[in-house]
């Protein structure tokens, strides 16, 4: 995933925006972190280079 | 199964499956419709291991690609079609992770029967595009074949296309469109002799 994603992607639930946590990247790819919703309070993890962003209960 | 656990356990096959059920002549037909313009972004909902997503790569068009089933998204990356240009994310049709206004053309092939709120997703699909972004939706007309329902876990058998114009009207959508590809889906019954042969329409919406 590459940063710059951040720009369109939002929270599934509020829609509000997010806040990435990168643990390990590789030729400028995103492979593993989090996505993190302040308003909802809720992380969405990032792993094998793929946000998932389904709200946590339809997770 | 569920689902999601369908779509995660057919992923490896998905693409000889849908070799048989419908041609790339659905595809063409939403691209063309859509007139595609290359450096533009798109978002293909329920891509599955990308259908469409592998023409609008071929267009120059840039994709985010979301679907709920992480095998399907890895078969899609795994294919990638040679592109930078293509981002993947696991999300729900109904609760997209996307920006308003974010994107030029959102496109759902065969998605819509597998979603609980039709209008809902189509509302969601909708309030992503820009200003001037075009929704194109494929998907199977109203048919009577109910091992659909169970055997591929489809939620609606398909749609008459007055409700689908109403929809897309009822968020704003302009210049709307429903017709007929003039393609059929032929999906046969794994229990059964039956067979699901079923039209196949395209709906069109500017914002």
């Amino acid at each position: 995933m590459k940063s710059e994603l951040l720009n369109i992607l939002c929270c599934p639930v509020c829609k509000g925006p997010l806040v990435l946590e990168v643990e390990s990247e590789e030729a400028g790819e995103i492979i593993k972190g989090t996505f993190y919703c302040a308003v909802c309070n809720v992380y969405y993890p990032i792993d094998e280079g793929i946000p998932n962003l389904l709200p946590p209960e339809l997770r | 199964m569920c689902k999601r656990g369908y779509f995660d356990e057919i992923a490896p096959r998905w693409d000889d499956m849908r070799r048989t059920y419908f041609s790339e002549r659905v595809r063409d037909r939403a691209l063309s419709e859509a007139r595609v313009l290359p450096k533009k972004l798109a978002v293909d909902v329920g891509v599955g291991t990308g259908f469409i997503t592998e023409g609008l790569i071929g267009h120059g068009v840039e994709v985010l690609a979301i679907d709920e089933s992480l095998p399907m998204l890895r078969v899609l990356r795994r294919k990638a079609f040679g592109a930078a240009g293509l981002h993947c994310c696991i999300g729900s049709a109904e609760r997209l992770p996307v920006r308003n206004g974010a994107v030029d053309y959102v496109f759902a092939n065969m998605c819509l029967h597998h979603v609980v709120h039709p209008a809902a997703a189509i509302a969601e699909m909708t309030r992503i595009l820009k200003k001037g972004g075009t929704l194109i939706i494929t998907d199977l007309d109203e048919h009577t074949f109910a091992f659909l329902t169970e055997e591929r876990t489809d939620r609606w058998m398909g749609f008459r296309r007055r409700d689908v114009r109403t929809w897309f009207a009822e968020v704003g959508l302009k210049d709307i469109m429903v017709g007929d590809t003039g393609e059929r889906a032929s999906v046969p019954s794994d229990s059964t002799d039956n067979c699901a042969d079923i039209g196949i329409f395209i709906a069109r919406g500017k914002k």
